[in-house]
């Protein structure tokens, strides 16, 4: 309930002073500090209809001092006049500053006690505390999935399929199709169909054309599509994409182990295992998904900078970075199914009568 | 378009191993061609796959037919198909990442030229990743013996795949014809000079049927020859 009816005195009149007018101005200036002008909670005057006591009326006037400017300092407070609204803000800040103090009072408390149990577990650690046994300290309570997205982006780049929008089939691997006997290809990028028949690959070793050892581009049966010919030497950026698809092909593929590993680790450390599992299996998905979408989307940007070309390494970034992303949100989901799942009640519906033909 | 080819030993650039003489006639094939895209041309195949036809029976790991899991030769039409497959778990495992040869190889063994020409141009055994082999025999005879051929199939991919020619002429094979440095090279190892003779003698007369010459050339000779091919 707001004020209805002016309070404190005028011209050395009473005003209007209704008991629940009066209880309403004594406890917002009670609520301010008396630092700010209020009452800081020294009031507490028995009331009388009609009549303002002369506590409550210096102190509302020493509010008004302290607070609005000299010609506004009347003694008297009405109702949405300028004085209630001062008032007001001034115990709205007030009681901020209130819970502000006594969270921090609150977190300081708790961390208090932590720093306790902390002290108390290094003693326990070091033996320093009376019967206690050495604790083992193995990390094994660390979590272990931070790093697996980052491990899953490049782990899947080096074992997918990024297909190349717009090339009838084409996709960039870092592997050829079919056999490969000791001393066979040296090609690190292979843009090529699902049987590798049709292909433009990225080679190092003996060129007929130049008749030296290069880095040169092959192909067969994409001419065409890329207008790259045979044994046409690369420059300094073809170099570099050699090496490092070479580095993602076997880098890739130990970090793909590494982080399998690490997330069948984590559901086995988990104290939830089936949502971890949920969580894991939905977190490799998304990031296989990501890595085909993203790489298809950086190859398509890649190959239109890099006059065809360009769409392996804009395939192979784009899929890091998909997959990546892909394993973050694909966890997310997967932990979400989950949730709704275990907070979900199934009702079994009652068989049906079967009708009667 | 030219079909060249030079007796002279084989450098090391053409990632052919280094056939010993004592093993036989060793002959290193190469081609020119107009054509803008990669792989052996096509006219070249015809040659090739005519010449090793007339020549005698071919034998190569082939992808594209089904071959029965039972031992030996199958025939099929008027080939012979034959599965090699390595039968443990922990041997198909170590094959596969050996690379020394696939877990999983089949032969077709035939006297047609349209079978052969499929020897350039199969994805399970690339003829550019130097993963082919052709054994040729004489057409009279069967094919060669699968049990010794399988016993060592990685031989046939190795690099010094001519090392283990010894043992397969005494199974009747009389040349062995492999790819070379991305498949733009053939070498071919005859038992004897006479039958490398014979086989370059069909492959003259194949080419001149596609309007082609063939040249014998030096080495230097020949790698400037595939220098200046315009593919």
């Amino acid at each position: 309930m707001g004020l209805t009816s002016s309070v404190g005195r005028r011209h050395g009149r009473d005003s209007r002073n209704r008991i629940a007018d009066q209880k309403i101005v004594q406890d917002l200036l009670n609520r301010i500090p008396a630092s700010a002008g209020g009452a800081g909670g020294s009031l507490n005057e028995r009331m009388v209809e009609g009549i303002c006591s002369n506590k409550l009326h210096l102190a509302i006037l020493n509010f008004q001092r302290k607070n609005l400017p000299p010609q506004l300092a009347d003694g008297h407070v009405d109702p949405g006049g300028r004085t209630l609204d001062a008032m007001e803000r001034m115990a709205k800040i007030n009681d901020s500053l209130i819970a502000a103090n006594k969270a921090i009072a609150d977190a300081a408390e708790r961390a208090s006690r932590y720093k306790a149990k902390v002290d108390q577990a290094v003693d326990q650690m070091l033996g320093n505390e009376p019967g206690s046994a050495t604790w083992t300290v193995d990390g094994s309570d660390a979590p272990l999935s931070g790093a697996v997205p980052f491990m899953a982006g490049p782990g899947v780049a080096s074992v997918a399929r990024i297909p190349v929008p717009g090339t009838s089939g084409l996709a960039v691997e870092l592997s050829p199709r079919g056999f490969v006997p000791q001393g066979g290809s040296t090609s690190t990028v292979f843009i090529q169909d699902v049987t590798g028949k049709r292909h433009l690959r990225l080679d190092y070793g003996y060129n007929v054309k130049t008749q030296t050892i290069d880095y040169h581009w092959n192909q067969k049966g994409t001419f065409k599509t890329f207008g790259i010919a045979d044994h046409t030497p690369v420059g300094a950026a073809g170099r570099v994409a050699y090496k490092a698809a070479k580095y993602l092909k076997y880098g890739g593929r130990i970090l793909l182990v590494v982080g399998i590993v690490s997330d069948a680790w984590s559901i086995v450390k988990s104290s939830q295992p089936l949502r971890r599992t949920a969580q894991v299996v939905g977190g490799w998905a998304g990031a296989w998904a990501g890595c085909e979408a993203g790489g298809a989307g950086g190859a398509a940007v890649g190959g239109a900078l890099g006059e065809g070309v360009g769409a392996a390494p804009g395939g192979i970034i784009g899929c890091i970075g998909g997959g990546i992303g892909g394993y973050f949100f694909g966890s997310k989901v997967g932990g979400f199914v989950y949730d709704w799942a275990e907070n979900t009640f199934f009702t079994p519906l009652p068989a049906a009568e079967q009708p009667e033909e | 378009m030219r079909v060249f080819i030079t007796h002279d030993p084989p450098g090391p650039q053409w990632q052919l191993g280094s056939p010993s003489p004592e093993l036989g006639a060793f002959a290193l094939i190469g081609w020119d061609s107009d054509e803008v895209e990669g792989g052996v041309p096509e006219r070249i195949v015809n040659v090739l796959a005519g010449s090793l036809a007339a020549f005698g029976r071919v034998t190569f790991a082939c992808s594209t037919v089904s071959a029965p899991d039972t031992p030996g030769w199958q025939l099929q039409g008027s080939d012979f198909i034959a599965r090699y497959r390595t039968r443990s778990v922990l041997d198909r495992i170590a094959a596969r990442f050996s690379v020394r040869a696939p877990g999983d190889l089949v032969l077709l063994s035939t006297t047609r030229e349209h079978a052969v020409r499929r020897l350039f141009d199969d994805a399970g055994y690339p003829w550019w990743n130097q993963a082919q082999f052709a054994l040729i025999s004489s057409a009279g005879e069967p094919s060669p013996d699968f049990d010794k051929i399988a016993f060592d199939p990685a031989a046939l991919f190795e690099r010094e795949w001519s090392d283990g020619f010894g043992s397969l002429r005494r199974l009747g094979v009389q040349a062995i014809l492999r790819p070379g440095v991305d498949g733009d090279v053939a070498g071919l190892l005859c038992a004897s000079s006479e039958l490398r003779n014979r086989f370059e003698a069909i492959l003259s007369r194949c080419a001149e049927n596609f309007g082609m010459s063939l040249q014998y050339l030096s080495e230097a000779e020949f790698a400037e020859s595939l220098a200046s091919s315009a593919s």
